[in-house]
C-alpha cells in the first residue's frame, strides 16, 4: 500500500513539471507580438531621447551688456558679472525701444544692454535667442545724504562702494517716505536730511555721468544708513556762535 | 505522544515571548536617565552668504526665469526684524517680514526683460541685496 502510494505521489509530480519545462523549453513562434514589442521597445527610446533633450534644454532670460559680438552670436557680461555666449539665428527677433524699424544683430554694437530670451542648454551652456530687446533700465541706488542744495533740489548721496553721486529732484520725481507705522506716503524735497536712508532710483543725465535725474526717491526717517557709509550725522555739526560783533568762534576741535 | 510534545514545545515559545515581553516594558518604564548624559544639540542659525551679515534668502522666483504671466510673486526668509524692500524698474514695495522671518507679496512686470532687487534693510543700517532678472514672455517659442 504504502509502496502504491509512493509511486503515484511520484507520478503526479513528474507528471505536473514535465510539461511545463517543456512548454518553457520551446516557446510558440509569435511574430506579431514581436513586432510590436519592437515597435514598443523603438518609441520607449525615442520618448526617453527627447525627454533628455527637453531636460537638457529649458527657457531663459537674461539681461546684460554686450562685450563682444560678431554675425551670429555675441558675448554679454550679466549683472552677476559673468560671461554669457548667445546664439542668434532666423528665428531670433530684435527690437529696440528707441527705433520702429526693422532692428537685426548688425544694430547691435559693444557696450548696448540687452536683455535676451531664449532656450538655454545645460550642456554647452549657450543661450538659442528668440528675443533681443535693447534696455534703457534706470539705476538704483541705495546710500545716505551727504549734503542737500534746497536751492538747485539737489543732493550728494554716498553708497557702499564709496560712489558719491549727485541726485537732480525734478518735477517729475516721485518721491516717498517709508515707516513702519505709516508704511509708503508720498513726500517731498522738504523732507530730506542730512545722513538720511534713501533709496534712489534714475537715470544718469547726458551732460553729467555723476549726475541722477530721479524719477523715485525713497527716505527712509527709521532707519540709519548702512554703517559702512561714511557720513557726517546731524549732530556731529557744531552751530557756529556769533559773538554780536561780528566775529565768529568757531568751535574747538579735538 | 509525539503531538504533546510539540504542542508543549509551542506553548513553551509563547510563554517565553510573553515573559520577555513584560520584562522588556517594565525595563523601558522603570529606567531613568541621568542628566549628565542628556545632550543639548543647538541648531544654529544659517549663516548669511555673500558676505553680507544679514540674512536674504529668496525661494521665488528663481533668477533668469521665464514666464507667462505679469504678476509675479516675490517670496523668502530674511531676519523677523528686518525690513525687505522689493523695487523693480517701475515701482516699489516694502514689507515687514513675519515672525520666522518669512515674507511674501506680488509684484506687475511689463512684459520684457525685467529686474527685481530685494534688499533686506536690519534696524542698524546693515543690509543684504539681491538681484533677479524675470522676464515676460506672452509669445510662445
Amino acid at each position: 500500500m504504502k509502496k502504491i502510494s509512493i509511486i503515484l505521489l511520484f507520478l503526479c509530480l513528474f507528471g505536473l513539471t514535465v510539461p511545463t519545462v517543456f512548454a518553457a523549453a520551446t516557446p510558440t513562434p509569435t511574430p506579431v507580438v514581436s513586432k510590436i514589442e519592437e515597435q514598443i521597445n523603438n518609441l520607449k527610446d525615442r520618448i526617453a531621447s527627447r525627454v533628455a533633450q527637453l531636460n537638457l534644454v529649458e527657457k531663459r532670460g537674461i539681461l546684460g551688456t554686450i562685450t563682444d559680438i560678431s554675425e551670429t552670436q555675441f558675448t554679454i557680461t550679466d549683472m552677476s558679472g559673468n560671461n554669457r555666449l548667445v546664439d542668434v539665428d532666423e528665428l531670433t527677433k530684435f527690437s529696440t525701444p528707441s527705433s520702429q524699424k526693422s532692428f537685426g544683430i548688425s544694430d547691435l554694437s559693444k557696450g548696448t544692454v540687452v536683455g535676451v530670451v531664449g532656450l538655454y542648454n545645460k550642456d554647452s551652456r549657450r543661450l538659442l535667442a528668440r528675443f533681443v530687446d535693447v534696455q534703457n533700465m534706470p539705476k538704483v541706488y541705495s546710500g545716505g545724504i551727504l549734503s542737500l542744495n534746497k536751492t538747485s533740489f539737489t543732493f550728494t548721496f554716498a553708497t557702499v562702494k564709496s560712489d558719491t553721486i549727485t541726485v537732480s529732484v525734478e518735477d517729475v520725481t516721485k518721491t516717498l517716505t517709508y515707516t513702519k507705522a505709516g508704511g509708503l506716503v508720498r513726500s517731498g524735497f522738504s523732507k530730506l536730511s542730512v545722513a538720511q536712508r534713501v533709496v534712489v532710483v534714475g537715470f544718469p543725465d547726458i551732460h553729467d555721468k555723476n549726475t541722477i535725474l530721479a524719477s523715485r526717491v525713497i527716505i527712509f526717517p527709521d532707519i540709519p544708513a548702512n554703517p559702512k557709509i561714511p557720513l557726517v550725522k546731524p549732530e556731529d555739526i557744531a552751530p557756529v556762535t556769533s559773538t554780536g560783533s561780528g566775529k565768529k568762534l568757531t568751535p574747538i576741535t579735538k | 505522544m509525539r503531538i504533546e510534545k510539540i504542542i508543549l514545545a509551542i506553548a513553551g515559545v509563547f510563554a517565553g515571548l510573553f515573559v520577555a515581553g513584560i520584562a522588556f516594558y517594565i525595563y523601558q518604564t522603570t529606567r531613568t536617565i541621568s542628566p549628565s548624559s542628556i545632550k543639548t544639540i543647538t541648531l544654529q542659525k544659517p549663516t548669511p552668504a555673500d558676505g553680507s551679515s544679514v540674512l536674504l534668502a529668496i525661494d521665488s522666483p528663481a533668477d533668469e526665469s521665464v514666464t507667462t504671466s505679469r504678476i509675479v510673486t516675490v517670496s523668502g526668509k530674511t531676519d523677523p526684524s528686518a525690513t525687505v524692500m522689493v523695487t523693480t524698474d517701475t515701482q516699489d514695495n516694502i514689507v515687514s517680514p513675519s515672525g520666522n522671518g518669512a515674507f511674501s507679496l506680488t509684484v506687475t512686470l511689463p512684459v520684457g526683460e525685467n529686474r527685481i532687487f530685494v534688499t533686506s534693510i536690519m534696524p542698524d543700517g546693515t543690509e543684504n541685496q539681491k538681484q533677479l532678472t524675470v522676464s515676460v514672455v506672452t509669445d510662445n517659442f
